[in-house]
């Protein structure tokens, strides 16, 4: 297989690939050209860019705006570390279970939800945890409470609403990970003296971290730019990046600072995808693939 | 016999079953004595493997009980059993150097990573691969792989080493070597090992003691002469080595010896008895190896050859049927009629085969009864 792939011409068979290559081109590469061209221009009247250029957008986006940026990084993180501690183990669990019409069975509940319209999910968390919402009516009518919890319009909220929409996509590559992974190498573990918990450490999260990475990968990169999340869970104190570059493409906005904020933010995300590439790459190479 | 390194007491194993339990381990009881290479041996699903497993810990017995050293093994989970194993395919860890596998058992002991790592290369120069230390399992061919995974078990000194088909994966050639080489090995360390394999040569190549499995009954114990000689189940004749087999019916018995009526033919045919409760009247097996037959022309009588002196011994009249020359010696499927048939291997002695036999042509066959074992069928 690999020797036949070998041996093609680079550009063979191209033509498969253009009908995408053109829709990115036309609506992925160039909007974002734009986007980084208007990014350096002056603000004009009407919220649009106009000559001269200037950095004075990147400036307050790194300057002003950076607590946003670094509340949406710390948010996103949060949302990684909680999706990979609850979704490690949940995954764990499906794969090692001996009946493959229960593994199937648990795999269609954790995708479930995605049948339903992500807003409509968020509405309903909202429901759930407002201050006037089912819970909080629960604990103040079991007289548990005095006063109602804060669950959302705050950064708290933001972060239940994330971790339960990305949770699905942590879960599903450490599933496929973990379900490759041959438990022979756990006997040999303990076979050599080492407790569950070292084996685990030492032989089963090493050898199952390529579903780990690319599960952290999928949850972080889209939890940075989250928008209706944020809108719908954090009211003012909980917005984050994504709905401070919205509020500039508006009406009394300001495209040129929003596109600043936009290439600040996808270089971030770049940058810890290149850190991500590089790790895998280096684990990669020191197992000799 | 000093104390054992491993014993086994009435052990038996069941795995639920989604329709029934089975039944994979039934009443097995062995003692491996110190230094000994004791190898269980038998075809797949016999339970060997899961025997060894549950020396290693990762199977509990249903019942009975498994001592290390004296040490009653019930509860004992496998990182704290003083044991080893090698495994069929090696498990060895991938993400890991060779020098990490080999000290991984020392590191989990305890040991400072610079003690592990000097006694890992230690154990890699005593299988003889000292210069692939920092290299991945992966990047080693099966017969290197094999050995890193003997250095990872060996370097923690085990009481018993428990080795799960680790040949299995490599060709005939390597294999044969490396029969011998862990031979000397387990005799050079004096650590008793048990080893499990399918392959009855390679079992006879290396075993002081063989345990012959079957469908989770352990059949027999003995020395590799003993199984090939002096079997005592129809089922380890078969298995080890090839052989004749003719049922009869016993008729009497006497010092050990009885004499058999094979059934469709009225022969009567004298072997030995294992010490067992055979009655006369019983169903019995007659078996023999075809190395143990000899063919004499027609003419010849009784007398005329070698042969042990004192020992029943039987000249029969048979027509040869098939002949097959295979180098070393020559097979000859002979008729005794009423449907009998038997094989003899002949070796041949001389540069020219002349002592041959052509098919269709009569003979006699040289039955010695002490060749020959009774066996309840």
């Amino acid at each position: 297989m690999r020797g036949e792939r070998a041996e093609r011409q680079p550009w063979q068979g191209l033509w498969l690939a253009t009908p995408t290559l053109f829709w990115l081109l036309v609506f992925f590469v160039l909007p974002l050209l734009l986007v980084a061209v208007v990014s350096f221009m002056t603000r004009a009247q009407d919220a649009g860019g106009m000559l001269p250029f200037t950095l004075q957008h990147y400036e307050r986006t790194l300057g002003i705006f950076s607590p946003i940026l670094w509340r949406s990084l710390r948010i996103a993180a949060l949302t990684t570390l909680l999706c990979l501690m609850m979704g490690y183990p949940l995954a764990f669990f499906i794969s090692t279970r001996r009946s493959t019409v229960v593994r199937s069975l648990c795999l269609f509940l954790v995708i479930l939800p995605f049948w339903t319209n992500f807003l409509i999910r968020t509405y309903a968390m909202r429901t759930l945890l407002a201050n006037e919402g089912t819970i909080n009516g629960i604990l103040l009518d079991l007289g548990l409470l005095l006063q109602p919890l804060r669950l959302v319009d705050n950064q708290f909220g933001v972060l239940i609403g994330m971790v339960y929409g990305f949770l699905p996509f942590m879960v599903l590559p450490i599933y496929a990970s973990v379900e490759r992974f041959d438990f022979r190498y756990v006997d040999a573990a303990h076979d050599l003296g080492a407790n569950d918990w070292r084996a685990f450490w030492r032989v089963v999260l090493p050898l199952t971290m390529p579903g780990v990475l690319a599960g952290s990968a999928l949850v972080f990169i889209p939890s940075v730019g989250a928008y209706v999340t944020p809108v719908l869970m954090g009211g003012v104190r909980g917005l984050l990046i994504g709905n401070l570059i919205a509020r500039q493409f508006g009406g009394s906005g300001n495209m040129p600072l929003g596109s600043a904020m936009s290439v600040v933010m996808m270089s971030v995300v770049l940058g810890i995808a290149l850190l991500y590439w590089l790790i895998q790459r280096f684990t990669a190479i020191a197992d000799g693939r | 016999m000093p104390q054992p390194d491993v014993e086994l007491v009435d052990v038996s194993k069941e795995f639920r079953g989604r329709q029934q339990d089975v039944l994979a381990v039934h009443d097995l009881s062995l003692a491996v004595a110190p230094g000994e290479f004791f190898a269980l041996l038998g075809p797949s699903g016999c339970g060997k493997t899961t025997t060894l497993r549950m020396i290693a810990g990762f199977e509990q017995p249903t019942r009975g009980e498994v001592l290390i050293r004296g040490v009653a093994m019930q509860g004992i989970p496998p990182f704290h059993r003083p044991v080893n194993t090698v495994f069929q395919d090696y498990a060895l860890f991938p993400h890991m150097t060779v020098r990490q596998n080999v000290a991984f058992g020392l590191r989990m002991a305890g040991l400072s990573r610079e003690a592990a790592d000097q006694r890992a290369a230690q154990a890699l120069e005593l299988v003889q691969l000292p210069d692939v230390s920092a290299r991945r399992p992966r990047q080693l061919s099966g017969g290197q792989q094999q050995r890193v995974a003997l250095a990872r078990a060996l370097v923690n000194e085990p009481a018993v080493l428990l080795l799960d088909e680790p040949l299995g994966a490599l060709d005939l050639k390597l294999r044969k070597q490396m029969q011998l080489e862990l031979k000397a090995m387990q005799q050079r360390l004096g650590i008793s090992f048990v080893y499990v394999t399918h392959d009855q040569e390679e079992a006879m190549t290396m075993a002081d003691r063989i345990g012959v499995m079957h469908e989770g009954r352990l059949l027999q114990i003995g020395t590799p002469a003993e199984i090939y000689d002096e079997p005592v189940d129809r089922f380890v004749a078969d298995f080890i080595g090839e052989t004749n087999f003719l049922e009869g019916r016993l008729e009497t018995l006497s010092a050990g010896h009885g004499l058999v009526r094979t059934h469709g033919s009225d022969l009567r045919l004298m072997g030995v008895v294992p010490k067992e409760r055979v009655s006369p009247g019983a169903d019995v097996t007659l078996t023999i190896r075809p190395e143990k037959l000899t063919l004499l022309p027609k003419e010849a009588r009784s007398g005329e050859e070698p042969g042990d002196a004192g020992a029943e011994q039987h000249l029969l009249p048979v027509t040869v049927v098939a002949t097959s020359y295979i180098g070393t010696d020559t097979r000859y499927e002979v008729a005794l009629g009423g449907g009998l048939q038997v094989t003899v291997r002949l070796q041949n002695y001389g540069a020219r085969y002349d002592t041959t036999y052509a098919v269709g042509e009569p003979a006699q066959l040289r039955w010695d009864a002490a060749n020959a074992r009774v066996l309840l069928r």
